[in-house]
């Protein structure tokens, strides 16, 4: 590191004298600095050229070198330009809201999978395109031998392959999805009609772009303490497809989908380097235990468990672009207290109905459309990429028909860069208190009435229940988003007046079943603490470094071996298993917002700016938590652990864009 | 600086490294980006005094890009590394620098950067063929800062120069596929990502 600094500055203070002096060539040749032979620089450590320059007799100019130019005349209207919102009024709330597919294991198990069957280690030596698992990297150059270079071991699932390990939990459901190209429909009112236009998502068996939406991609509904397993095929076209309407014309089809937030073994994390290529599948198996196996025994600590997750694409360097084009969708994960039961008579007994017809997924995701309606990502624009064209589960501004009774709604910020402050609110305009039960998916230890809302970054996740037997059949009752954003670089902070409704409830009758549910004054308990007195401390400084993003002050140096290839097992931050470290996260000035997601286990606030949250102080914030949303020049204390399974897993800004650029670290637990 | 050897060791493999449009038959496709305005077609003058046209000649077509702002005169002294660390890469990426993939540094500062300064840049840097640096109209050279979003939106902050942005993009105009790579990471990572943008 010293030598290549020392290198570096050597090479700055050569370039500074060349530009500043006007060295020529020759002069360089002269002074023994290029050797003539290939015409490489050769930098010199500990000479001063200027010294060498001045002896020689020379002289020049030292001026700045800063010149102000021609200013802004430039033609075009900027690239991080919002578009005017393409659904004008007269559109809003006309078209329903769509409910996500509902996932189902195959009926066939395992036998269902196509392609190879799966299995807890990759396949050997295999001349199959289609490789599976981890091991699932082309290896046609020689080079790129990832799969020759790397134990087998090293690519087994870690829950699956050995039945002696207390972290042995081979998978119960299989699933299957494709990632596909299919026409969506944004609204009814788009120019491209009933056709729609191209996106991207993640089909089931039995998808029919006719009847079904793709994005977002289908919702999962598992159990703790019962494993499931998901081969995702990639059938995303590898050049562009000129249809009838038009390619993407952003996005690759060289993906990876992380499971934000389970507690997953690292190969089957979706980790931004862990892709494969359109033609290939990747197997993922989800052990679906909670943290604390190796502590607590049986499936780990029932006080760990999440409940509202989303899947996605984390391709590096193009998760922006790739989540916008539609690669995502909903897990919602079930145990013994959230139990998921039509019934609603056991539990907690949250609203939740037949075919989870009271327990609703809300995926909000702001896009932006050209002037003829078509979308596009504005692949020009460092800062962030924000639309005014709110969707809710794929469709812009729609509505959504309640009867009088409790629903849960699972809330998501898909992004890439907006963030939003919910309030629900009468047609009047008036603000109507809901109940927060869980942040980030965790349920609180109780819920909480807000009357001032709630703000959600990119990634972000509140699970709450509105009553909608208060108000009478007729009523409109509106989600607004208050919010004011106005680039990508995050909210200014200020509260809309009037806010923005993007939902339109529109209650209906009674139920017609009894309203069985309730939210119970207690939800489930906090896990016990951290014990800081032990806790390694770390800090990690979120800012922009020469207009690049850097944590800790280093641009990211994505995990490379010694052959210059992306090394997917390695990176030089460690930390133990069973462990646990209190780390400080730092917004390192400016006025961005970075929501930082770390993978893996759920960490919990020591402090925000100092305060931390408590039952009476921020009790929305007294939860456990993964995305950290980190305001302007705010600094939080965590506590995390990190426990089970081994691996490498990212910390990044959740601002997709953000991670695009490079606002991500990657730490390993060995 | 002797000029035949100049011509010998830089012009030549450099006209050799530029596709000719006019060298193909069928009509090229014009990318949804391009149509987007992501990349003005101006004219660029490169540092061994080629013409070009910036789209038609340096992105269109199916072919690994890097595009990057700097300055000849860079005050807070991280040009210098941004240009180390793409000399190294270029090294790293062999002769597909000039085959299939192609550097583009755009100067900044087109009223100080001439291409006489810039030549001379080029050599001292070892910057090989199949790299162009870049100049042009001032007005031009604003149009494409904006259109490829080296912007700050603090208008303030972006009347300055210095303040530039240390990122390149990279992409393939045919595939329609565009990401970013932090110029200041290192020349391994900077290799890789290009090397890696294709199945």
């Amino acid at each position: 590191m010293k030598q290549r600094e020392r290198l570096l500055q050597s090479t700055v203070d050569l370039h500074r004298e060349i530009t500043r002096e006007r060295l020529t060539r020759r002069d360089l040749l002269k002074l023994g600095l290029l050797s003539s032979a290939t015409g490489l620089l050769l930098p010199i450590s500990g000479l001063s050229l200027r010294a060498a320059w001045a002896k020689d007799g020379g002289s020049g100019s030292s001026g700045s070198g800063s010149n102000s130019g021609s200013g802004s005349s430039g033609g075009t209207s900027g690239s991080c330009a919002i578009p005017a919102p393409f659904i004008g009024q007269s559109g809003w709330f006309t078209n329903p809201m769509p409910r996500l597919f509902e996932m189902t294991p195959l009926s066939s198990g395992i036998a269902g999978i196509s392609g190879p069957t799966p299995g807890p280690h990759p396949v050997a030596g295999t001349n199959d395109s289609k490789l599976r698992c981890v091991a699932d990297f082309p290896s046609t150059s020689g080079q790129w031998g990832l799969d020759k270079t790397t134990p087998y071991a090293d690519l087994a699932h870690q829950a699956w392959a050995d039945p002696n390990s207390k972290l042995y939990f081979p998978p119960v459901d299989f699933y299957e999805l494709r990632a596909v190209q299919h026409n969506h429909r944004w609204h009814s009112q788009m120019p491209a009609g009933s056709k729609g236009q191209p996106a991207w998502g993640f089909a089931p068996p039995g998808f029919d772009e006719t009847k079904h939406s793709i994005v977002p991609g289908p919702v999962f509904r598992t159990r703790y303490g019962r494993s499931h397993f998901v081969r995702i095929h990639n059938d995303l076209p590898a050049t562009p497809v000129e249809d009838q309407v038009s390619p993407l014309g952003f996005g690759t089809p060289i993906i990876t989908t992380h499971m934000h937030n389970l507690h997953t073994p690292a190969e089957s994390d979706g980790n931004p380097l862990f892709w494969n290529y359109p033609g290939h599948f990747y197997d993922y198996h989800y052990p679906n235990v909670y943290a604390g196996v190796n502590q607590y025994g049986g499936i780990g600590d029932p006080r760990e468990a999440l409940g509202t997750l989303w899947y996605h694409d984390h391709k590096l360097d193009f998760t922006a672009q790739n989540v916008y084009a539609g690669l995502a969708g909903l897990n919602c994960i079930y145990d013994d207290l959230d139990a998921g039961d039509p019934t609603e008579s056991t539990g907690l007994r949250l609203p939740c109905g037949d075919n989870y017809e009271f327990d609703v997924p809300l995926v909000f995701h702001d896009r932006a459309f050209d002037t003829r309606g078509v979308d596009y990502f504005p692949l020009a624009c460092f800062d962030g990429a924000i639309g005014q064209d709110y969707t809710v589960n794929g469709v812009i501004r729609p509505y959504f028909d309640v009867s009088r009774r409790k629903y849960r709604f699972r809330l998501l910020d898909m992004g890439p860069s907006r963030f939003y402050w919910w309030f629900l609110q009468d047609s009047g305009g008036n603000n109507i208190p809901y109940t927060v039960i869980a942040n980030d998916g965790n349920l609180l230890p109780a819920p909480v009435a807000v009357s001032t809302g709630v703000k959600q970054a990119v990634a972000e996740r509140w699970d709450i229940v509105i009553d909608f037997s208060k108000f009478k059949p007729g009523d409109k009752i509106y989600l607004v988003n208050r919010a004011e954003q106005v680039d990508g670089r995050g909210p200014t902070g200020n509260l809309l007046r009037p806010g923005i409704a993007v939902l339109q409830f529109r209650v209906g009758g009674a139920p017609a079943r009894k309203d069985n549910s309730m939210i119970p004054a207690k939800l489930r308990d906090l896990p016990d603490p951290v014990d800081l007195a032990t806790a390694k401390r770390q800090t990690w400084t979120f800012k922009r470094s020469g207009g690049a993003w850097a944590v800790r002050g280093e641009p990211v140096n994505i995990n490379l071996n010694t052959n210059d290839q992306y090394d997917r097992f390695a990176t030089p931050y460690q930390i133990p298993e069973g462990t646990a470290e209190q780390w400080t996260i730092v917004n390192g000035g400016g006025s961005w917002s970075h929501p930082v997601h770390i993978h893996y286990e759920e960490h919990r606030f020591l402090g925000y700016n100092g305060t931390a949250p408590s039952p009476t102080v921020n009790p929305t914030e007294y939860s456990r938590k993964d995305v950290i949303r980190l305001d302007p020049n705010a600094k939080v204390e965590i506590a995390m652990r990190f426990r089970d399974y081994k691996g490498i897993y990212p910390m990044h800004c959740h601002n997709v864009v953000h991670e695009d650029h490079a606002m991500m670290i990657m730490w390993k637990i060995v | 600086m002797d000029r035949r050897r100049f011509l010998g060791t830089g012009l030549a493999p450099l006209a050799f490294a530029l596709p000719a449009a006019a060298a193909s038959e069928a009509p090229r496709r014009v990318s949804l980006a391009a149509r987007r305005g992501m990349f003005p077609n101006v004219p660029l003058i490169a540092h061994d005094g080629r013409r070009v046209k910036f789209y038609d000649d340096l992105i269109q077509g199916d072919r690994i890009v890097l595009i990057h702002f700097f300055l000849l005169r860079c005050r807070d002294g991280l040009c210098p590394i941004s240009i180390y660390n793409l000399t190294k890469a270029q090294q790293l990426l062999g002769d597909r620098v000039g085959r299939d993939i192609f550097f583009y540094s755009i100067t900044l500062s087109p009223e100080t950067d001439r291409p006489d300064l810039m030549r001379t840049y080029a050599q001292v840097f070892g910057i090989n063929p199949g790299w162009l640096l870049l100049t042009g109209a001032p007005q031009d050279i604003e149009l494409l800062r904006r259109a490829l979003g080296y912007v700050d939106t603090d208008p303030e902050r972006d009347k300055d120069k210095a303040n530039h942005i240390n990122v390149a993009r990279y992409g393939d105009d045919a595939l329609e596929r565009w990401a970013a790579v932090s110029t200041q990471s290192s020349p391994e990572n900077i290799a890789t990502a290009l090397k890696f943008l294709k199945v």
